[in-house]
This record gives C-alpha cells, structure tokens and sequence, in this order.
C-alpha cells in the first residue's frame, strides 16, 4: 500500500468533512483535533458516509482492524489512522 | 444532532448562563461554589414538588469537587446508590420462581443474592481483564455475550434444569441482566482504555441515572466528555443547572398536560381506548386520535425529562454528555427523529450492531450494506434488547409465550427499520433553504405522524395484545373497519 501523507490526507477530509457540515448548516470553523462524533457535529449516517470514503480512498478494510469510532472521531485521528493502516497493512 | 451547532436565537427561556465569562469564573471560587450547590439544592426540592428524584445531583456536585478522588467518589456514590436499590436484582421474581420449582424451603434468598452478586461480579472482572489481553481478546465481546446470556435462558428451558439448577441458573441470569450493555461496552472498550477494573466497574449503572442503557456508555467515552481544568468544569456544571431548569420547565408542562388532557377534558388514556376497542366497546374514533396523539405528546415529554434528569445529572459530576432528547419536533426525517428522540439507545443499537454489521456485510454494495446494517440494528438489535430488558416474561409465561408475545414489537421494529433503512438511503444532505413550508414544516408533521401511529404496535409494550388487535385497532381509526 502507498503511504500518503498525513498532510494530504488532513486537506481532502476537511474539504469532505466541511462539504457535509455545511450541508447541514454547521458553517463553524473546523480544526484538525475538533471532535466530530463526540461533539455531535456528524451523526451515525455521516460516520458511515466517511467510512465509506476512507475505504475507497485508503483501502482500509475496516472489518480487519476492529472498527472503533474514536479512530474517525477528528481529522487528525483520520490521518494517524491512514497513516497507521499504510504502514501496517492488516 | 447536527443541528446542536446551528445558530441560536437571541432570546432563551433559559439563559445561556454557561456562556457567561463572568459566572464561569464566579463558580470556579469558593464563594460560587457555594452558590451553585444552593441552586442545585433549589432545583432538587423543586424538582422533587413535580416527582421527580435529581437528589443524585448532590452526589454528582461531591464527584465534581473530588478532584483526584473523583473515580473513588463514583465507585462509592455508584455502590451506594446500588446497595439502595437491591443491586437491581428483580427479587420478587427469584422467590416466584423459587416457589414455582418448589425449593422456597430449600434457600435463602438473601444468601443466594449476595452470593451471585459476588459471582457475577467476579465474572465481568475475570472478562475484563481478558479482554484487555490481546492473546485472550474476543474478537465480537457482545456477539459472544449475548449468545451466552441466550443460551444460558434456553438452559432454563430444558427439563435437565428443573428445581434448584433452574433457580439458581435464573438467579444469574437476573443478576447479570441489569448490567449486560454496561459490560458490553467495557468489553468493546477493553483493548483502548487501560484503567484499572474497578474503574471500569464503577461506571455500570453510574450514579447519575440509567436504565438498562447506559448513559454514557463506558468509561473510554466518559472521559473524553470529562472536565479537565477547572474552567471546563464550571461551564460543564452550569450546562447540567441550565438542562436541570429546562427540565423541570418541561415536568411542570408534562403535569399541565396530564391534568388538561386527563383531569379537565376526561380523555382516556391510549391503553383504555385500546382496551376497550378489544373488549369490542370502543370509543368514537375521534376520542382514539386524540388519545394517541396524548400519549405521542405525553410520551416525548416523558423521555425528554426522564433523560433531561440523567444528563443533568451527570454534568453536575463533571461530564459533558450530550442530551439524550434533543428538539425531536425539529427531525426532518425518521433517521433523524430516531436520532434526536432517544439518543443513548440509538448509540447502543449503533455501536453494537449497525458498524459491526456494517464493517463487515455486503462491502461491496454500498445500498444494500446501508440497508443490511440498519435493518441488523434497528430490528434484530432492538428486538433483542427489548426481549433481554423483558426477559421476566420467560419466567413468567415460558420462552415460547415470551417469544410470541413480542409479535407486536416485532413488528413495530421491522415497520421502524423499513423506514429508518429507506430514510437513511433516501437522504441527500439538503442545504437549509427550502422554505419553512417545505424544508421544516411539513417533513416535521410527516415524521411526527409515522412515529405517532408506529406508537399503536409498541404501547403498552406487554405480551398480552396481539399484533392483529392492534392492527384492528389501527384500522378503525383509520375508518377501513366500524
């Protein structure tokens, strides 16, 4: 698997992320270490949608690495978990 | 929960007191300290005028100030609080059963409880820790638990266990009951959170409030909702003063709704109209309308206080948990009212069935792995959550009776996860502005009419009603039968 940047990884799933919360009307400034799911700023569906678009994007095979949210829970934990499943495939 | 974020009015029934720089820095001295107890000694006597207990909330204002103790204070305030309400062990039960099987002579109840309390706390540690080990890990914790507890409920049933290993093998099983969700979430959180046990323990059935859900779900969860500095924790309290007013706003118009609806204008309550629409004596369909519309009102409020306490609560204590009702009326859709009308259940459905449903079937179809997965947690899981919380019944009235009787319920959840499923794919995210008319309004009157109506195959949730005597029920109101 590729290692993609944190950097990169960081930009496109604010643009994703902020694309859906400005969906929803959340037109608040969004920070690498601001809480998504915890905060209550996206929902179960949302988690889904960015679960869906990790996989595709990453190739994380979410099922292999036992799913916990907290690893989707802010862009930075996004990227550590990009990062973490590039170096370790499981 | 999106819509936490948006915008706030100007004016606020409840003044947004946890914004006010000069009030969290006044609660964070001495002096306001002791204010702030004094408003929430007011709230509780004013709160217990209406019937409702917050008294926990004094607990949750030691919690707060107990600084490094805090986890101590929550093991004893949790223990306490326990012990007060028998440990939840459905003990009138256990001596039924006891003299159904005919060994009442042979035990003693009290003796058996504490001894099965030891037992099944034992057990959870003994999980706990194994858990913890990756080489020892389940690798599905609430898929091997649930199995367990199911398995241990068909062994009740089988004519090996008569007498006594009937007894006692129930005795666990109620025991355990009251904390199963609380044990399936520090078993899912066991490979992340490295506390000590006895943590993890102190959080099954906190001090602050629960049911068989837990209100906060684990420890992991807790603490990212924690007070960290002395700052966080003044605005965290004055969020738990502010939901505790607004919920005793909201009691106060619960009772004056009972009293209008009941009291003053004799409306009967959805029970009697369907009772009486079985015994083939209805009443006028208008009198069922409004007497379900009642209960959908009554039931809302209900939830919106019932929660509203438990939230307070736990804020008061330092952690800033979310609501667990949120503007319900506001849902746009039946995913988002399920979202906003019971927030903690939906969770535990979520965590422990929809993303590991999801993470793992029909990867490949994106539709049909949306659907697969909600239809999994809004159905099966519900169902099963309903029949473990009831599981009193399969003593009461055999596994099969048990199982027949959840027919209404069963299909209240299949109708709900249709709908939640086709919601959920049909949602395109919408920018705020279509119109109150068309963005606000009507979706708000269609999903509040879906869940007022779904209320007729789900209230009373009992055994005794047949899925076809409320249907019949909902036909006549319907105007298909007289």
């Amino acid at each position: 698997m590729t290692v993609v940047p944190a950097s990169e990884v960081k930009s496109r799933m604010r643009s994703y992320i902020m694309q859906r919360l400005l969906m929803k009307g959340d037109g608040a400034p969004l920070h690498d270490d601001d809480l998504l799911f915890s905060s209550g700023r996206l929902d179960s569906l949302d988690a889904v949608e960015l679960i869906m678009s990790v996989e595709t994007d990453y190739g994380i095979n979410f099922s292999d690495l036992g799913f916990d949210l907290t690893r989707l829970d802010s862009i930075s934990a996004i990227a550590r978990l990009v990062e973490q499943s590039s170096v370790e495939p499981a | 929960m999106a819509a936490r974020s948006r915008a706030r009015p100007a004016w606020r029934l409840i003044p947004e007191i946890d914004r006010d720089p000069t009030l969290v820095t006044g609660v964070q001295g001495v002096t306001g300290r002791i204010a702030l107890c004094g408003a929430v000694a007011v709230l509780v006597a004013l709160l217990s005028l209406v019937g409702i207990d917050f008294s926990a909330a004094l607990l949750a204002m030691g919690c707060a100030y107990a600084g490094t103790y805090r986890r101590i204070f929550i093991l004893l305030a949790t223990s306490l609080l326990l012990y007060r309400s028998g440990f939840l062990v459905d003990a009138p039960l256990l001596e039924r059963l006891a003299a159904q099987e005919g060994v009442t002579d042979r035990i003693s109840q009290p003796l058996l409880q504490s001894a099965m309390l030891t037992l099944v706390f034992a057990l959870f540690s003994g999980l706990l820790v194994l858990q913890g080990n990756a080489a020892t890990a389940l690798r599905r914790p609430t898929m091997c638990l649930l199995l367990g507890f199911l398995g241990l409920v068909l062994a009740t049933q089988s004519t090996l266990t008569i007498g006594m290993p009937r007894v006692l093998l129930w005795s666990f099983l109620v025991t355990c009951q009251p904390y199963l969700w609380f044990l399936a979430y520090a078993l899912a959180d066991a490979g992340k959170e490295r506390s000590p046990v006895w943590q993890k323990l102190s959080v099954f059935h906190p001090f602050w409030g629960a049911t068989l859900t837990p209100f906060g779900k684990g420890l992991s969860y807790l603490r990212r909702f924690e007070a960290k500095t002395p700052e966080e924790l003044a605005v965290t309290q004055l969020k738990g003063v502010k939901l505790a007013a607004w919920t005793l706003l909201l009691a106060v118009g619960r009772g004056c709704f009972n009293e209008l609806v009941h009291g003053i204008l004799w409306l009967p309550t959805f029970d009697d109209t369907l009772l009486r629409h079985i015994v083939h004596d209805p009443y006028p369909r208008w009198i069922g309308w409004t007497s379900l519309i009642a209960y959908f009102v009554e039931d809302l409020l209900g939830m919106t206080v019932f929660g509203g306490i438990i939230v307070a609560t736990a804020r008061l204590a330092g952690f800033r948990l979310l609501r667990n009702t949120y503007r319900p009326l506001e849902s746009a859709s039946l995913a988002d009212f399920w979202n906003r009308y019971y927030f903690y259940f939906k969770e535990l459905l979520v965590d422990h069935f929809f993303y590991p449903t999801f993470v793992r079937c029909f990867r490949s179809h994106r539709r049909l792995r949306l659907f697969f997965a909600t239809f999994v947690a809004a159905c099966l899981g519900n169902l099963l959550f309903h029949f473990i919380r009831d599981i009193r019944f399969v003593v009461d009235m055999g596994l099969w009776n048990a199982v027949v009787g959840e027919q209404s319920h069963a299909f209240y959840t299949f109708v709900l996860a249709m709908s939640v499923a086709v919601s959920q794919l049909r949602r395109v995210p919408q920018r705020a502005t279509r119109g109150w008319l068309r963005g606000r309004l009507l979706p708000c009157l269609w999903v509040c009419g879906f869940f007022c109506i779904l209320h007729v195959f789900d209230a009373p949730l009992d055994r005794e009603h047949t899925l076809w005597q409320r249907a019949e029920f909902l036909f006549y109101l319907l105007g298909v039968t007289t």
